[in-house]
């Protein structure tokens, strides 16, 4: 292939780009070049590479061996990284995305200005301008996406337009990759899209499509690329070619294993028996209310990505629909290998027999022989060296991964395969060797229902079902149906495409105003909190006025800020199990060198403070357990604590003690307090620059080191919060108990965190709540009382709290789960 | 020569190796220090490593579960069943029988109630086990209040001094135990269970390993072994208090880690377990040797925690992709 100057301005030309995944050579030395102001495609089966090739250019993945440049300039050199590629203005959207989905649409379009600088005050005023302007200018002003919505709360056509927005607006856009960005969306906004990529076409920039949709390829583009195994089979003008030419051109081999695929179909006969027949609601979109596969036939499930096909099929496997349907065993092969495939710590002679040894039983003995021996059987079967065997299967190419997947859901001797695209990723060879198994079982008695993503695939189907929007929308008889007939199914039926936003997202939005308002994440707390307050006014009034509060609530704030900076760890995805040791270790360096001599307490303080950031380090740097490692920590604290004062004793300073009866207005200083720390607390977490990286890095650390952030460096800031926030709470502590004791502040641990997962904080996903947290740490506080006023032993606080916490999380794990359903 | 070579690198590159070389650079610092023989610093510490090696089991199992799920509930359950074992005892031999099965059960229920908690409530492990230890808590305070103080049976004392050829009684017990939970994880339909789950919960689900009921029932076996621990410890301690499980959770989690099993679940190292208990017990000894202040003795504790880390977070980085 010819390589076009490499000095010309703006040319995007990649040089013998090699990556190989363990004997898999994903991309074997393609080079290519692209022009400014072109719109290119890549086309190509599964496992192609071409998704592998676009990502060495935008830095997602590193190449083995070859050059990618732009201008001229080399642009994958050693340090070659996202955020060097958005800097250069190259940029790639695809379908596992890289949004944060606990922020917001104008959060998400933050974390890239911000890198790009000249944000100060009023950034999340501008970040939502900036989002809207993005959105309407790409998908035109009805769009119906607020930039002030949770990207969780958008659906799969919306984030991919979020997300197409966000790259497009970027202002030294030179390349752009778009990875399938239509598969989610309505035909309306696939328009838009094609306006949109001829406007950045005329502003110079370089677009590369990877598509699966024959159809779109006219329409959108001018020069047409076709990968096969990793290489550049064709490289040809738009106007030059044929859908036919390109679809022989990509399936190479698979021709012939089709033609004899159409005079190897089995036929359902009188003997053959029900193997599933799920219900579903008939409905103006599907006029279909039960579906059947039996055996001896091959289904096919078909449909857009996020149509529910997977879903469907997990859902069998599960047996959530056994209910009132006919469900029989069934075994589950899939192609998304990593995902739900696979036991990576196990050779593949234990993955395949995983399914096999575990029907027999729990408590079944089994032996190395045995393993080997059904080993042995399934890999003659399907033509897979005995050598494998012992290899650990993250070791094995895609092609023979799957191959240990195909016998492990053979083993079990199911009556219904269920396949969820199994020959994703797979070489041809074996591809053709799988298709001819597939028969084989389905003529040895087996129904299977087949999921695929390749069109050409539907050749190998007895009959069809066409999925969309979770429902099965209609059905073929494949010898009587062509190709493309079922094909359009999948595109344009009854029911449009819910990324469009007119009347019918009224509903939709209603929702999410509930959702938004009704549901915030503290409001079991915000409950909990009044009900215990009313209950305590009912039996003992005298403690809820306004003196009586302020005493049952004195140590409330000390609890709430230990909340605040649990919360602040948790955000990030870890826990502190060493808050409560820290308190005590502050306590006691309050109670001795702060007294005795302030400068060298100051900097004592300081000190302990720092071991924050620097246990943050070593957790994102060493990959350590957070739980082990801040337990560890927790002994580290409490022996330095006891190292300084062994025992109980010492003296608070006195301006310390006194700051805890400072007059304060209206209410007492508890309260004052209480409600300084949630609103501080949410602030800093939620509307401020920082709050918004560490909630992304919980989130989703990928798309804030992918926006040109380090996420080091923000997990190193948001434990250094914590540190502070823990020290400030240590002193509060000091100060009310005006002596020192190591081990005053041990019980601090676990409240904080009962208070912050009673407020509602999620351990995952970047998901917190400060003002949830302090309500946590008031509903924590008030236990204790309440149980006094029902004349409860005070034996019993612990187990109330234990109560509390497993209530709260089960309620609330319950209402998601009817949310959902 | 080169068998033995290749033998010796293969011990090496075993998960539990650490624990046990470790443990062999102590015990040879320990010997010279101490006044004893040789033989008898290694089975005192042998003895007093029985008791955390079977809690640190069910740590392991429940750890091996995946999704970073930890048993913080172990140190109350122990207490809890020390007590529940003497009181049945009496200070007598005459419910011993009962008192073993009555710890047992209690155990296990604490499990069960920890299972319920993560599997049907779907709360995070840490925090359910959290709460499910507050609560275990506040029933060993009402207990201790209303029994006062009561004794073990003296025969289970007397078990607790017995040995056989030397060897411990209750080293033999753990020993058991230890071969007893190696062959369920390695030779049962259970242990596939158990590990496929922890190493890819959804592929399990799909693959028909039932993980939830697989979770369910690590975190009662994890109940089971901290109910036997209890029984022997009331043995060696001679009766219950409140603060007899206390040291159980960090040993317990420590001695996991140290032995080599992945926190991230999926794999479990049986003969790392008695190797990390081993080497805590010894490094207990050396620092009360060396006559440290328990706050230094506390600081080494946590050190030698995150320098395990250290050490098996290179394991778990080349194991996994």
């Amino acid at each position: 292939m010819a390589i076009k100057n490499t000095d010309a301005g703006g040319v995007l030309s990649i040089l013998d780009l090699v990556k190989s995944y363990g004997p898999t050579r994903a991309v074997s030395e393609v080079s290519l070049s692209f022009d400014s102001s072109s719109i290119n495609a890549v086309i190509g089966g599964n496992g192609a590479g071409k998704s592998t090739l676009m990502k060495m250019i935008a830095a997602e993945t590193e190449a083995d061996q070859g050059s990618v440049r732009l201008g001229g300039v080399l642009v994958n050199d050693a340090g070659y990284s996202p955020a060097k590629a958005h800097e250069f203005g190259i940029r790639i959207v695809h379908q596992e995305l890289s949004l944060a989905n606990s922020l917001t649409v104008a959060e998400n379009f933050y974390l890239e200005q911000d890198t790009r600088g000249g944000l100060g005050f009023g950034w999340r005023k501008r970040s939502a301008d900036a989002a809207r302007a993005a959105i309407s200018e790409s998908f035109g002003p009805d769009a119906g996406i607020s930039p002030n919505a949770k990207v969780s709360n958008l659906n799969a056509g919306e984030r991919q337009m979020v997300e197409i927005a966000r790259a497009t607006s970027a202002p030294n856009l030179k390349v752009l990759i778009l990875d399938e960005p239509t598969s989610a969306l309505g035909p309306e906004r696939v328009d838009y899209l094609g306006k949109l990529l001829r406007t950045l076409q005329a502003k110079g920039v370089i677009i590369i499509l990877i598509t699966h949709k024959m159809d779109e390829l006219p329409k959108l583009t001018d020069r047409i690329v076709v990968m096969r195994e990793g290489k550049v089979v064709e490289d040809t003008t738009t106007s030059e070619t044929t859908t036919e030419k390109l679809l022989s051109l990509m399936l190479g081999g698979v021709e012939q294993v089709r033609e004899k695929a159409a005079h190897s179909k089995s036929t359902v006969t009188a003997a053959s028996e029900v193997v599933l027949r799920v219900q579903q609601k008939a409905s103006e979109v599907s006029g279909l209310d039960s579906i059947q596969v039996s055996t001896g036939e091959v289904v096919g499930l078909l449909g857009l990505q996020d149509a529910g096909q997977e879903q469907f099929l997990r859902a069998i496997q599960d047996r959530k629909l056994a209910g009132k349907n006919l469900v029989l065993k069934s075994a589950y092969i899939t192609g998304d290998r990593k995902f739900d495939g696979i036991f990576p710590l196990w050779n593949s002679k234990q993955n395949l027999a995983a399914s096999w040894i575990s029907s027999r039983g729990m408590f079944r003995v089994f032996s190395p022989k045995q393993l080997t021996e059904l080993a042995k059987v399934w890999f003659d079967k399907l033509k897979l060296s005995m050598t494998a065997g012992d290899k650990l299967i993250g070791q094995l190419s895609g092609g023979m991964q799957q191959k240990v997947l195909f016998a492990r859901g053979l083993s079990t001797e199911s009556k219904l395969l269920l396949l969820n695209d199994p020959t994703r990723g797979v070489d041809l060879a074996t591809k053709i060797e799988m298709y001819a198994t597939i028969r084989e079982s389905a003529q040895a008695g087996k129904g299977v229902l087949w999921y695929s993503s390749e069109d050409s695939e539907i050749a190998f189907f007895d009959r069809t079902y066409v999925m969309r929007d979770g429902l099965i929308i209609a059905e073929f008889e494949n010898a009587t149906t062509p190709t493309h007939t079922i094909k359009s199914a999948m595109f344009n039926g009854p029911k449009k495409q819910v990324a469009d936003g007119d009347s019918k997202n009224l509903v939709k939005r209603a929702q999410r105003f509930a959702r938004t308002f009704i549901a915030k994440p503290w409001i079991f707390a915000f409950i909990g909190f009044v009900a215990v307050l009313l209950l305590i006014d009912s039996r003992q009034p005298i403690l809820t006025n306004v003196f009586g509060l302020g005493l049952i609530l004195t140590l409330a704030p000390v609890l709430a800020l230990a909340a605040v900076s649990q919360n602040f760890v948790v955000a990030v995805g870890d826990i502190d199990l060493g808050i409560g040791q820290y308190m005590g270790l502050i306590v006691v360096i309050a109670a001795t060198s702060l007294n005795t001599n302030p400068l060298i307490g100051v900097l004592m303080l300081i000190a302990a403070t720092a071991l924050y950031p620097a246990i943050g380090w070593l957790l994102k740097v060493r990959q350590f357990p957070a739980v082990i490692a801040t337990l560890a920590m927790s002994f580290i604290y409490s022996g330095l604590a006891l190292t300084i004062l062994p025992t109980v004793g010492g003296q608070v300073p006195a301006w310390l003690v006194s700051f805890s009866h400072l007059p304060a207005p209206l209410v007492p200083l508890p309260i004052w307090l209480l409600v300084a720390i949630a609103l501080g607390g949410s602030f800093v977490i939620e509307k401020t620059r920082l709050g918004t990286r560490i909630r992304a890095l919980g989130s989703n650390e990928q798309a804030l080191r992918d926006s040109g952030w380090n996420s080091t460096a923000v997990k190193v800031l948001a434990y250094t919060l914590a540190g502070i926030t823990a020290t400030i709470a240590g002193l509060m502590f000091a100060g009310i108990a005006t002596s020192g004791d190591a081990n005053s502040a041990n019980g601090y641990t676990l409240m904080s965190i009962a208070a912050v997962v009673v407020g509602g904080s999620e351990f995952i996903g970047g998901r917190v709540s400060a003002i949830g947290a302090v309500l946590g740490a008031g509903l924590m506080s008030l236990v204790g009382v309440l149980l006094g006023v029902l004349a409860i032993p005070s034996l019993f606080t612990s187990a109330a709290m234990g109560l509390l916490l497993i209530v709260v999380m089960g309620l609330r794990r319950l209402t998601r789960e009817s949310e959902r359903a | 020569m080169q068998t033995i070579k290749s033998g010796f690198f293969f011990i090496l590159r075993q998960p539990w190796s650490i624990s046990f070389i470790a443990s062999l650079v102590i015990v040879l610092a320990l010997i010279p220090m101490s006044s004893r023989g040789p033989l008898d610093v290694v089975l005192s510490n042998f003895y007093l490593a029985s008791f955390v090696a079977i809690a640190a089991l069910g740590q392991m199992i429940v750890v091996s579960t995946g999704r970073g799920a930890v048993d913080l509930s172990i140190p109350y359950t122990i207490t809890l069943c020390v007590y529940v074992a003497t009181i049945v005892q009496e200070g007598k031999n005459d419910h011993l029988f009962q008192s073993i099965i009555a710890s047992l059960a209690i155990g296990a229920l604490v499990g069960a109630i920890n299972g319920f908690a993560v599997v049907v409530l779907r709360i995070p492990a840490m925090v359910a086990t959290l709460a499910v230890g507050f609560i275990a808590q506040s029933v060993v305070q009402v207990l201790s209040s209303t029994a006062g103080h009561v004794g073990a049976s003296p025969a289970l004392a007397e078990l607790s001094r017995a040995d056989i050829f030397g060897l411990p009684v209750f080293s033999l017990i753990a020993i058991i135990t230890c071969l007893v939970v190696a062959f369920l994880l390695f030779r049962t339909a259970y242990g596939v269970r158990l590990l496929g789950t922890g190493q890819n919960d959804i592929a399990a689900r799909l693959a028909g390993l039932k993980p939830s009921s697989t979770r369910w029932i690590a975190f009662v076996l994890s109940g089971l072994l901290a109910g036997i621990t209890a029984i022997l410890l009331g043995g060696y301690s001679g009766g219950a208090s409140l603060g007899v499980g206390a040291g159980f959770l960090i040993s317990s989690i420590a001695a996991v880690v140290l032995g080599g099993t992945l926190m991230s679940g999926g794999q479990s190292s049986v003969a790392g377990i008695f190797g990390g208990a081993l080497f805590l017990t010894f490094l207990v000894t050396l620092t009360s040797t060396l006559d440290m202040s328990f706050g230094l003795r506390s600081i080494i504790e946590g050190v030698v925690i995150l320098v395990a880390l250290g050490v098996g977070g290179r394991n778990i980085l080349k194991k996994s992709r």
